[in-house]
């Protein structure tokens, strides 16, 4: 018996050790990495990944297909600029307000869209974010097509502007992880389960007492918010918006790195973005200069060959592949799940007892 | 004094456009029994069912769950008096394991778990009960009829219902594996479970209802006990097809 718990702890701290590792090497990388230029993409995946994630929990979790994540970023991004440039709020602050704001719209605007289903859901997004887009435009409180600027000055964390990248990395970071943990905590709970269950099949969520629109709009609320939490982290490093940010070429880039990652898991748009972004760029890097285009040709076949052969993603092709059996037994040293479970069973009994 | 039945239908009618699937039916389901319905193809069971179970509406008529109107209610809200239904087609969450499948319907409900320890309990529980326990951890989608109609069962019962209905489980199962359904849904009603069922296997109703509802046409021609109903003659002329023939399906 204590043989068992043996081997649980030991994976369990395997796969903590592996974890600290991964965690280590990302909060290391700007001591060693001074080139600005590779900081940025390091920030371009930090938010790219948690704009793909608030994708994913409606795309990936909830079985609803939505364009529209470029709008809700924007609009998160319009919120907090317009709260810190016209009502000279703390930025932090107008962090917290634009995310609220963003989840109301989402809620008020999505409740009566849920009685669409599939394609047509889509299209609604699509509209939402077109439709965004061109208030902004016309809107000369918004100010117009020419964007808003947000206030440069001397580096201040209370300000959340700074000079060098540094800063913005380790916020970038931070706000991955928030994300992540709040994705995974999602997935276990109750909520995960409707939303899976409406993704599988509505009728039979219904049937077990799930109220599909409810957690649609749940859903669909979460996922703005993140959203629009990733537009108020891109207003405040890039200091400057303007509405070509809510087209939809970019809602699409959205929902990249979660489908070539694996949309059936929280972890498939880190993984995604880790893959995608880099080289989506260094293809731009390399490529853009020597004949123009060919950067988005060559992006494009990559993705037409991952879509082709591996259509559950990375992480569903790696979830039954030798390779992780080999990583779980050889490395982690996984035990047997009967073990695992057998386990749990007794430390409950232990507490209970 | 007659108790009070658990579900009572009073001459619900279901027209779509202009077909009349089912018209002026009336019944009642009496607590603690196993009542099934039976009736050709097209006979009007499974709208009848899916009136029953909140999935529309009759269009004209009411249903009535221990006396309290229910008509109207959306089907979301049936687990939460305590009923729960399974599907003809069987709908597994295709992409979760039977585990997650059944742990889903723990979380809701009128008993529904408070958290994450609870519900699995719960779900190993009823996986023990069912014959899934072995094959907890397979994806759904990788399972053969028998065991998906099974899980079908788990689910509905992981909430706890006092009323559970049946949409044709055991249909597609071999003679074995039929009888293994039945030894199962006599178990469940044992537990205190009041069954409803529509079945096209007559071995299956006649050895496990008490009460039978016979439709065609979407009219109600006959109820009572199997025997009653096997020996009725409209029955056997509009059902089995034959004059005093044997009961085969």
């Amino acid at each position: 018996m204590s043989e068992k718990i043996k081997t649980v702890r030991g994976y369990h701290r395997n796969v903590t050790i592996v974890l600290g590792v991964i965690l280590a090497i990302f909060l290391l990388i700007p001591t060693f990495v001074k080139n600005p230029y590779t900081l940025n993409v390091f920030i371009l995946i930090f938010y790219m990944s948690t704009l793909s994630m608030a994708w994913n929990l409606l795309g990936g979790m909830t079985g609803q297909n939505s364009l529209g994540h470029a709008a809700y970023m924007g609009l998160g991004a319009y919120a907090a600029s317009m709260l810190i440039t016209k009502a000279h709020m703390n930025p932090w602050l107008s962090a917290v307000l634009g995310v609220i704001i963003v989840g109301l719209v989402a809620g008020v605007i999505f409740y009566p869209c849920f009685i669409l289903k599939g394609p047509y859901f889509t299209l609604v997004s699509i509209a939402f974010g077109e439709a965004l887009r061109q208030f902004i435009i016309n809107s000369s409180f918004f100010g117009r097509a020419s964007g808003i600027g947000l206030p440069f000055g001397r580096d201040s964390w209370l300000n959340f502007r700074f000079g060098s990248k540094e800063p913005y990395y380790y916020v970038g970071l931070a706000m991955v992880l928030l994300v992540y943990l709040i994705m995974k905590k999602i997935e276990r709970s109750r909520m995960g389960y409707a939303l899976r269950t409406i993704r599988e099949d509505e009728d039979a969520a219904a049937a077990i007492g799930i109220n599909p629109m409810k957690y649609k709009i749940m859903a669909v609320v979460v996922s703005a918010m993140v959203a629009g939490l990733v537009g108020f982290f891109y207003a405040s490093y890039i200091r400057y918006i303007d509405p070509e940010m809510m087209v939809q070429a970019k809602s699409t880039e959205s929902v990249l790195p979660a489908v070539v990652g694996g949309a059936a898991f929280v972890e498939g748009p880190l993984v995604g973005g880790l893959i995608m972004i880099p080289l989506s760029e260094f293809l731009r890097a390399k490529f853009s200069s020597i004949l123009p285009g060919i950067n988005m040709l060559m992006y494009a076949i990559v993705l037409l060959v991952v879509i082709r052969f591996r259509p559950a993603g990375i992480l569903g092709w790696y979830d039954h592949s030798k390779f992780k059996t080999f990583i779980d037994t050889k490395i982690l040293r996984k035990p047997p799940i009967e073990v695992i479970e057998e386990v749990e069973m007794m430390k409950q009994q232990g507490k209970e007892a | 004094m007659e108790k009070t039945p658990i579900i009572e239908v009073q001459h619900i009618t279901k027209r779509f456009k202009g077909l009349t699937a089912v018209k002026d039916v009336s019944f009642s389901i009496r607590e603690g029994a196993i009542t099934g319905m039976i009736g050709p193809n097209g006979a009007g069971k499974s709208t009848t069912f899916n009136m029953i179970c909140g999935y529309y509406p009759p269009t004209e008529g009411k249903i009535f769950f221990r006396g309290k109107d229910i008509t109207n209610k959306k089907a979301y809200d049936y687990t939460n008096m305590k009923i729960a239904r399974t599907f003809q087609i069987m709908k597994p969450l295709k992409n979760l394991s039977v585990l997650e499948n059944v742990v889903a319907s723990c979380y809701f409900g009128h008993a529904a778990a408070k958290n994450q320890r609870e519900a699995r309990e719960r779900a190993m529980d009823i996986l023990q009960f069912t014959g899934l326990f072995e094959k907890r951890h397979v994806l759904s989608k990788d399972m053969g009829t028998p065991d998906q109609k099974r899980l079908e069962m788990a689910r509905a019962l992981a909430t706890k219902p006092e009323l559970l209905f049946l949409d044709e489980n055991m249909a597609g199962l071999n003679p074995a594996e039929t009888e293994a359904a039945i030894e199962l849904i006599r178990e469940i009603n044992k537990s205190g479970v009041t069954i409803f069922l529509i079945e096209h296997i007559m071995q299956a109703v006649v050895s496990l209802c008490e009460e039978v509802i016979v439709l065609h046409h979407g009219e109600k021609i006959a109820e009572g006990t199997p025997e009653q109903v096997m020996n009725d003659p409209l029955v056997m002329e509009v059902y089995l097809g034959t004059k005093g023939g044997a009961a085969h399906a």
